[in-house]
């Protein structure tokens, strides 16, 4: 069983709870969202803090919308395996349709947040996975029911066309 | 911009666009109606989260899903056997009945809906802890207790009602049917030594299932259980 070092001093546990305060209202929600029973999103949002507390070190490293976006994301994807134990999920799609191109983003990265967010809620599921909490293909192949090497095509493909995409739209790569 | 750049931005870009997804719920304040199972775990996780983590990252070997078959057996032989012996036992089992599972128990209340919650504290709070949660709630009471190495210990109570039902994780733990002060009632020992022992017992005369959660062993559970006291609101 893994030690864990954080969280030993006053200092440590007084911060969690702020952070705890901050947020547990809206990740409770998220979960809801997604899961549409108290019980499973009381249930995600207990994992969640697991998985939170597990890596307090890196989320005290950061601060306001990233500490938030990390945490959400969290709480999406736990409630989203949760999901996917309870009933039959919709598979991976092969392709998505990339939206039509838009110049009106400040700069690549808000181009790239819009761009993400018309994709299929699976694709996304799989690119967060693999790009945000660092899952190997492996791990991903299982909680998919894919092959590994169709795993890697698809994270490959939607990676190339994102590139691509911003590419055909001005913004700099390479 | 390199492949490992850009994989930085996706990853941040992944994160961004879940937040902005969800921003709709950052205006919202209402009050959740969290279960009582959830304050509880909360409660214990904002004590000392390191302990909490630990206990929910113990390993569950396989052998706790023969385990939980052997509870399921015993607690059926042992009411089996109180049925034969004391009529009284029956009235008590009627009110409740109890599910085993590989994680937690679960007690479904059959009982009819009790009026105004009544008031219980614990006459004596155990040496060094000190009241720092005391919440009361429609259906619920809960006393916590932190002691001064963030040890907790809590009494809550419910009400037993139809369609309602209490759950309590416990797993790995060992289970005891007990009495206090004469109710049957349930004694989990847990076998991971940073989890806390867990007392349950369900009084018939105020309709109310006790728990009583701490660093403590069977007999010293009882005696607080014992000494709690009903008072005026």
């Amino acid at each position: 069983m893994m030690y864990l070092s954080v969280l030993e001093t006053k200092d440590e546990k007084r911060r969690f709870q702020l952070l705890h305060d901050t947020y547990e209202r809206k990740l409770y929600r998220v979960a809801y969202n997604i899961l549409q029973e108290q019980a499973l999103a009381e249930e995600a949002l207990q994992e969640s803090w697991r998985k939170i507390i597990c890596n307090f070190e890196k989320i005290i490293s950061i601060s306001g919308d990233k500490t938030e976006r990390y945490l959400v994301s969290i709480v999406k994807n736990t409630s989203l395996t949760i999901l996917r134990k309870e009933k039959h999920a919709d598979p991976l799609p092969e392709e998505w349709e990339l939206p039509p191109s838009n110049q009106g983003a400040e700069n690549e990265f808000a181009r790239l947040v819009a761009v993400i967010r018309s994709m299929p809620a699976q694709y996304r599921e799989l690119l967060e996975l693999k790009f945000v909490f660092e899952w190997t293909n492996k791990e991903l192949a299982q909680h998919f029911g894919m092959k590994e090497s169709t795993v890697a095509s698809r994270i490959a493909r939607g990676r190339a066309q994102l590139i691509e995409k911003l590419k055909e739209e001005g913004y700099v790569y390479g | 911009m390199d492949d490992k750049q850009f994989d930085q931005m996706l990853s941040a870009a992944l994160q961004e666009a879940n937040r902005q997804d969800y921003s709709e719920f950052d205006t919202i304040d209402d009050e959740i109606p969290w279960s009582a199972n959830y304050r509880r775990e909360r409660m214990r996780m904002r004590a000392n989260p390191q302990r909490w983590y630990r206990g929910k990252t113990a390993p569950v070997w396989k052998r706790v899903g023969r385990m939980a078959a052997l509870f399921a057996l015993v607690i059926t032989l042992s009411f089996a056997a109180l049925l034969t012996l004391s009529p009284e036992v029956r009235a008590n089992f009627s009110s409740w009945t109890l599910r085993v599972f590989d994680t937690n128990v679960q007690y479904d209340f059959l009982g009819d809906e009790t009026d105004k919650l009544p008031w219980f504290e614990l006459h004596e709070i155990p040496e060094g802890y000190e009241e720092f949660i005391r919440e009361e709630h429609p259906d619920s009471v809960l006393h916590a207790y932190e002691s001064n190495d963030a040890q907790v210990f809590s009494l809550q109570y419910f009400k037993m009602a139809s369609g309602s039902a209490l759950s309590i994780a416990i797993a790995g733990a060992e289970n005891e049917p007990v009495t206090v002060d004469g109710w049957d009632g349930h004694f989990y020992s847990p076998v991971n030594p940073d989890a806390s022992a867990v007392l349950v017992w369900m009084d018939l005369d105020h309709n109310l299932q006790f728990v009583i959660d701490g660093f403590f062993d069977k007999e010293t559970l009882i005696y607080y259980a014992e000494n709690i006291v009903e008072k005026n609101n």
